[in-house]
């Protein structure tokens, strides 16, 4: 029963894009203008304002670049985000499959295959580190998000781009950057880019209520 | 034999018999040796199971205390300490065990593991279908946990590998260890490493994870539980030795009371020690030398066994005369004594065929201790009292003495009791023997329920059903496994069973790792195959090189057997289902939930095979304990037979045969009644105390019912009789208080059994010398 943790580290990538996709759903119902804190705009103030946590939907598409495949792999579906830390990713095409993530377990119902699996998502270090990490972002704890990553900022306000670099080996080993892009209050894009070359970009797209 | 003599050829013996105990005993702690020897393969087999079967050395741990993540870090770090240290041979917690080294043990071996493997795995169709079907997965979450193998391993052979052993709903995990449920209990599992079922070892291990929490978390008071066999039976061995320890004391303190009451003179009870002193030395030394050293729990109980021995001296107090020698006084009760002492050690030789060891060594302790103690009494100590000894002539104990001499004598009631009882314990049949094996443990219930509930959060209850396989050889019995396992996965599908765990299903037969390698094409076929299966795919041309490259050499792999998976985790997996025991190979096959156990025996017996059998645990160790009970039960009354002939030839008349074995039949029923009425249940045990019952019953009897001497011996006789079965009851009384329930059985029986014995036999006994002609008391 100890197999799946080997595997549940390549699982981490999805889980971020969930997170901050969630994070993003959260600025949909919350879309008012933060104008007036234009001029002392930094990382910090960024951080802030992703972290404030609340609940909604969204579409999502995703890229999957690999080495050995000549085109990217698509899929499409919505996520679904709950403060603080519910998170539903419903993927409807290729294949439907449903990822819930609740406290500390990963639930991943395929109900072509008809069935279900459960992970903790404190098996592997690597792992926890990364979700640490996430979910520091999403606290605004900038300072413990420092602890594991290199953090930098390029761009305004309107349109910005984070880079997240990990700081520890066991998170190097697996991912190379995770870059968020961003406009106003709203994430539009993550892309993370892998240690072995490949590349998984989601474009999200809230539904406003 | 000259005095001289007498005292030179004891004294050697005695010098023998303690140095042996000094320097050639060996205790023996471990507890299989006091286990039953068995007649039959299912019940050698589960007695080898209660010895060393998997679970008999697993303790489940539970850490509560103290807030969440204290509790997981304390987890982890006991995991990590446990995993390290020789004591334990496992220690699980819930954390990732299967490490790179193991991942990367198991896809090496992948093509001899995979149960998927077939014949069309490698088609040009069934390739196609995999690799679009890997496509699709490839773009979802759980698809891209696949993708690090994806061009080693397009076929997925490893992810079928782990699907095939995944079994086992994910126990409930906080901070990456398991936790309880309920509660907020930190939880793990240990496996101790010993050859068998060592107490000591246990002990070693229970304190080393102590000091251990204590170590990692030291002030933080975390409350530590350990449930499980090996934590029960250390703790029954400390809970037994303390009250062993208390009881004695007490026990010592009344019995030197009621000797110093009745005689007012130390020297006499310095000398009522020799006999059981030397009794002592002889049975130890004679045990060890005939089984190769001596159980602890012989020892134990045998000591308490040897505590009547003190009567045999106080028989011989009792019947000095002033105007004679010691050496005739006991010369004139020596004839009752030693029918006494033949009748009572024929009572326990009946033990030797019951086929419990450890009752076969009790009954040894017990029969070499008291002919040695009668010997010595009858031989050794008259030489040691001089004619100074001062008999105290105003021992308290006189006027009740003078009761039993006199009471009302009379048949009918004896009998009555006797009818009285025995239509008691027949209406209540039913409820008169212990059934349940469970019940007998020392164990008070309150772990019993702990364990019960921490192994449900574990999902680790016990197996309800067990299939075992014995062959002469590893790979005999895991082909035969696979085939059962083959039947087996059928009834999984018609849901007539839940689940089963298998040594075939993490280690195959040979026979079957060498048909799936010759399952794999030539690499050219595989080429081809590959080549047009992909051909209207998305991937790279050379996206299978490593494939390609890694199942051609893959055709020469070794094969997997129990030797060369040592130190993987296939051999932690099967360690318990595939394991050789006395040159017998064991494969297991443990079914858990529900199951209809008809219809698995007969699925059994459609093997028609030798060396399968299906145990359903619970009741297959019940029920062999209650066999041996039924034949220690059938031993009991054929000892008795043999006891009532014995008195016969002993006393030449059925009469007075009659005088002694009715009342002590008639004292061992209504004790029996009286327990049963207030709802204790026999078992084993409470047959081993009626022995004791029987052994000084017999001796009250005969005493009172001898027909040598006058009224004022017949006083001595019934004062002696009183002292035994007071300091007899201060002994008895006392373990009868005692926590472990084995003790309380067989204090209890013995106490309540010698007070009414005494009784009975002398209300029964008819004896001339026992009243004066005129009816009137004998005064002193």
């Amino acid at each position: 029963m100890n197999y799946s943790f080997k595997y549940l580290k390549l699982i981490i990538f999805p889980l971020i894009l969930l997170i901050i996709g969630g994070n993003t759903l959260a600025r949909a119902n919350n879309t008012t203008s933060t104008e007036e804190e234009n001029k002392t705009w930094s990382i910090t103030k960024l951080m802030e304002s992703l972290s404030i946590v609340g609940k909604g939907t969204a579409k999502f598409q995703e890229e999957r670049h690999i080495s050995f495949l000549n085109e990217p792999l698509i899929s499409k579906g919505n996520i679904r985000f709950h403060s603080p830390d519910y998170l539903f990713k419903h993927t409807e095409t290729p294949k439907d499959e449903r990822l819930v993530v609740f406290e500390d377990k990963v639930t991943i119902t395929n109900l072509s295959e008809g069935h279900q699996r459960s992970y903790s998502l404190n098996d592997i270090p690597q792992l926890r580190g990364l979700l640490d990490g996430i979910r520091y972002t999403l606290a605004g704890n900038i300072d413990e998000l420092k602890k594991s990553y290199e953090l930098t900022l390029n761009g305004s306000e309107v349109d910005w781009q984070i880079n997240l670099s990990p700081k520890l080996r066991a998170v190097q080993r697996l991912i190379k950057i995770i870059a968020i892009f961003g406009k106003g209050n709203q994430i539009f894009k993550v892309e993370i880019s892998e240690s072995n070359g490949d590349r998984t970009v989601m474009h999200i797209q809230p539904i406003l209520k | 034999m000259t005095p001289r003599l007498i005292i030179l050829t004891w004294g050697t013996l005695l010098t023998l018999a303690i140095g042996s105990c000094l320097f050639n005993t060996h205790v023996e702690t471990e507890f299989s040796q006091f286990l039953p020897r068995s007649s039959t393969d299912q019940e050698q087999f589960l007695v080898d199971q209660l010895r060393q079967g998997p679970g008999s050395q697993i303790i489940i741990i539970s850490l509560k205390g103290q807030d969440v993540i204290t509790l997981a870090t304390t987890s982890s770090k006991l995991g990590k300490k446990l995993r390290q240290s020789p004591l334990f041979s496992q220690a699980l917690n819930g954390e990732n065990l299967m490490d790179e080294r193991n991942i990367d043990f198991i896809f090496k071996n992948r093509y001899l593991l995979s149960p998927s493997l077939n014949s069309a795995t490698f088609s040009t169709n069934k390739l196609k279908k995999i690799l679009s079907d890997k496509l699709i997965s490839l773009s979802t979450s759980s698809g891209s946990l696949e993708k690090k193998y994806f061009q080693r391993d397009p076929t997925g052979e490893l992810l079928s590998i782990f699907k095939s052993w995944d079994n086992k709903p994910t126990i409930l995990k906080k901070h990456g260890v398991w936790f309880s449920g309920k509660h907020n209990k930190a939880l793990l599992i240990a496996e101790i490493a010993t050859n068998g079922f060592d107490l000591n070892d246990f002990e070693l291990a229970i304190n080393y994870i102590r000091q251990a929490v204590e170590e990692i978390n030291s002030g933080s008071n975390i409350i530590v539980d350990i449930v499980g066999p090996p934590a029960y039976a250390v703790a029954s061995r400390a809970s037994i030795k303390r009250d062993i320890r208390t009881l004695t004391v007490i026990a010592t303190i009344l019995v030197i009371g009621i000797l110093l009451a009745a005689y007012r003179s130390i020297s006499l009870i310095l000398l009522s020690l020799i006999p059981m002193g030397s009794a002592i030395a002889a049975s130890i030394a004679m045990v060890s030398f005939i089984f190769n050293g001596i159980h602890g729990i012989t020892l134990a109980f045998g000591i308490v066994v040897l505590g009547v021995a003190i009567d045999y001296p106080i028989h011989l107090f009792n019947h000095l005369q002033p105007n004679e020698s010691a050496k005739i006084s006991m010369e004139k009760i020596w004839p009752t004594m030693r029918l006494g002492v033949v009748t009572t050690v024929l009572g326990y030789f009946s033990m030797f065929f019951s086929g419990f060891d450890g009752l076969v060594q009790l009954a040894s302790f017990s029969v070499i201790g008291l002919s040695s103690a009668a010997l010595v009494t009858r031989y050794v100590l008259p030489i040691f009292i001089s004619k100074k000894i001062n008999l105290n002539k105003f021992s308290p104990f006189i006027p009740i003495a003078k009761i039993i001499q006199n009471q009302v004598r009379g048949n009918t009631i004896i009998i009555f009791f006797l009818f009285a009882s025995i239509v008691f314990l027949i209406l209540n049949r039913n409820s008169i023997w212990e059934d349940d094996v469970a019940q007998l443990s020392p164990v008070p219930k309150v772990q019993i329920e702990l364990d019960k509930e921490a192994r449900a959060e574990l999902n680790m209850a016990d197996a309800g059903y067990v299939i075992a396989i014995k062959g002469m050889s590893e790979q005999n019995v895991l082909e035969i496994t696979e085939t059962i396992s083959e039947r087996l996965v059928q009834l999984k599908i018609n849901s007539e069973i839940d689940g089963f765990d298998s040594a075939t299903k993490y280690l195959p037969s040979i026979k079957t790792q060498k048909f799936r390698l010759n399952q794999i094409p030539k690499s050219e076929d595989i080429q081809t195959n590959l080549l047009s299966a992909t051909k209207e795919l998305p991937f790279k041309a050379d996206t299978f090189k490593p494939f390609v490259d890694e199942i051609s050499s893959a055709i020469n792999s070794q094969f997997l057997n129990h030797k060369n998976i040592t130190d993987t985790i296939l051999h932690t997996r099967t360690k318990n289902l595939l394991f050789k025991q006395n040159n017998t190979w064991y494969s297991m096959i443990t079914l858990n939930g529900s199951f209809d156990r008809k219809k698995l025996d007969y699925e059994i017996a459609e093997f028609n095979q030798q060396g399968i059998f299906g145990l359903e645990l619970k009741k297959a160790s019940n029920d062999m304990v209650n066999r041996y009970r039924n034949r220690a039960l059938l031993l009991f009354v054929f000892g008795l037979m043999v006891i009532i002939f014995t008195l016969r030839i002993g006393l030449r008349s059925w009469s007075k045969t009659n005088r002694v074995v009715i009342p002590l039949t008639s004292a061992i029923l209504t004790t029996a009644a009286i327990l049963v009425f207030f709802g204790v249940k026999f078992s084993l045990f409470h047959l081993a105390a009626s022995l004791l019952v029987i052994g000084l019953g017999l001796d009250y009897a005969l005493f009172l019912n001898r027909e040598e001497g006058d009224a004022s011996d017949g006083l001595k006789t019934c004062h002696a009789l009183l002292v035994c079965n007071l300091s007899t009851l201060s002994v008895f009384g006392a373990l009868s208080f005692s926590t472990t329930p084995v003790l309380t059985a067989i204090g209890s029986t013995v106490a309540l059994g010698s007070v009414i014995s005494l009784i009975f036999s002398s209300i029964f006994a008819k004896n001339m010398f026992l009243i004066t002609s005129s009816g009137n008391p004998v005064k002193e």
